[in-house]
């Protein structure tokens, strides 16, 4: 990583190197090296209090400390970050994919049995549009398609209640709300 | 610090932390937070900008959760991004000409302020501690706040610093005998060898 941390080969002794590197011992190849043969107890007791004694005349409150990071990095956790923009972006989609849907059966849909009688003019029209059963059906694949795609987004990103906003929308619909 | 966790409370927390359990993401806030501090004051000899940097890295941690590949060790994890952040901290202090420069780009070691109620004789052997760290090279001193700041394994450090465990217990016992012959002066009693040495045990295991 830094270059300055990589010793010289000369600073490595030759048994350390040797039992690292070539040994065919399995215990050694497999990393087995006996620490406290490489330690000293009591200077390495000495340099933890030395550390610890450091951080405490810092005077640096570490419960306060952790409890401040907590809150500012909860904020970035996947399952917040990612919850409200899958919602977001699922639910356009949804919806760009419906009004595609309707747009595409009004163009190219066979026309419906008798049309209703004429409208005032400068009315809109309200009232719920006739479709072929065909095109019904299609819808019908087109949106359970779409909840089963949201669906395995929600078991990834955490987010339940897709379907009952789906539901909201659609209750003609059979869409199953879990919450 | 709070209790002792493993690798493998480490792992089980980050899963449940993914998943948005915050009780899960505190517990590791908690268990690391004086472990970075200790590690970032020990480089950067300024308590403010050690809080600072802990915060910023439970940040990335968190926002990189996502993208955490659990076969690795989540100790060197996190201290990687650790020293990587204190790296970028120090580059733009360093660009900027931050007042703070020559004291951390220079003397890592640091002298650490006594503590009032210290006595006489600790004082000296504090100082004398403070002294022969200062005289060890910048991976020297990595190693022992690594090892005893922040008490990651040697596997651990291993794995972070990408160099054989074998070197790594080398060179970390050769530092304590630089320590050791520095200190020796200071305090007959650091005079003492320990037991054993691996340049005479034929291996060291």
């Amino acid at each position: 990583m830094n270059p300055c941390n990589h010793p010289e080969t000369s600073d490595v002794p030759l048994q350390a190197m040797a039992s690292h590197d070539t040994n065919p011992n399995a215990e050694f190849s497999a990393g087995g090296f006996d620490e406290a043969a490489f330690g000293d107890p009591q200077l390495e007791a000495q340099l933890t209090q030395h550390f610890a004694d450091d951080v405490a005349a810092t005077g640096v409150d570490m419960s306060a400390l952790a409890a401040r990071a907590a809150s500012v990095s909860a904020e970035e956790l996947p399952s917040r970050v990612y919850r409200p923009r899958v919602r977001r972006t699922a639910s356009l989609q949804a919806a760009a994919l419906i009004a595609i849907g309707l747009v595409g059966v009004r163009l190219l849909g066979p026309s419906p049995s008798p049309s209703p009688a004429p409208l005032a003019s400068g009315m809109l029209v309200a009232t719920p549009l006739a479709l072929p059963e065909p095109v019904l059906a299609d819808a019908d694949l087109m949106t359970r398609d779409m909840v089963v795609r949201e669906r395995a987004i929600s078991n990834l990103s955490g987010v339940a209640d897709f379907e009952c906003e789906l539901e909201s929308l659609f209750p003609e619909a059979e869409f199953r709300c879990d919450s | 610090m709070p209790e002792a966790l493993d690798e493998s409370d480490f792992r089980r927390l980050v899963a449940s932390a993914r998943w948005g359990d915050d009780h899960a993401w505190r517990t590791l806030v908690e268990h690391w937070t004086p472990r970075l501090f200790a590690f970032l004051h020990s480089r950067c000899r300024d308590p403010e900008l050690s809080e600072e940097l802990v915060q910023d890295v439970f940040v990335k941690v968190a926002q990189r959760l996502v993208d955490y590949d659990e076969r690795g060790r989540f100790s060197s994890w996190i201290m990687l991004i650790a020293i990587n952040r204190l790296r970028d901290e120090m580059r733009r202090r360093a660009r900027h000409a931050r007042p703070v420069e020559h004291e951390t780009l220079g003397a890592l070691a640091g002298s650490t302020p006594s503590t009032a109620a210290e006595a006489p004789g600790e004082e000296e052997s504090r100082r004398a501690l403070d002294d022969a760290l200062r005289g060890l090279s910048d991976a020297e001193r990595e190693l022992l706040h690594l090892r005893h700041a922040v008490g990651l394994s040697f596997s651990d450090i291993s794995e972070l610093l990408g160099e054989p465990r074998g070197t790594l217990l080398a060179r970390h016992h050769r530092v304590l005998g630089k320590l050791r012959a520095f200190l020796a002066p200071h305090d007959p009693h650091n005079l003492q060898e320990p037991n054993a040495n691996p340049d005479e045990e034929g291996g060291g295991a």
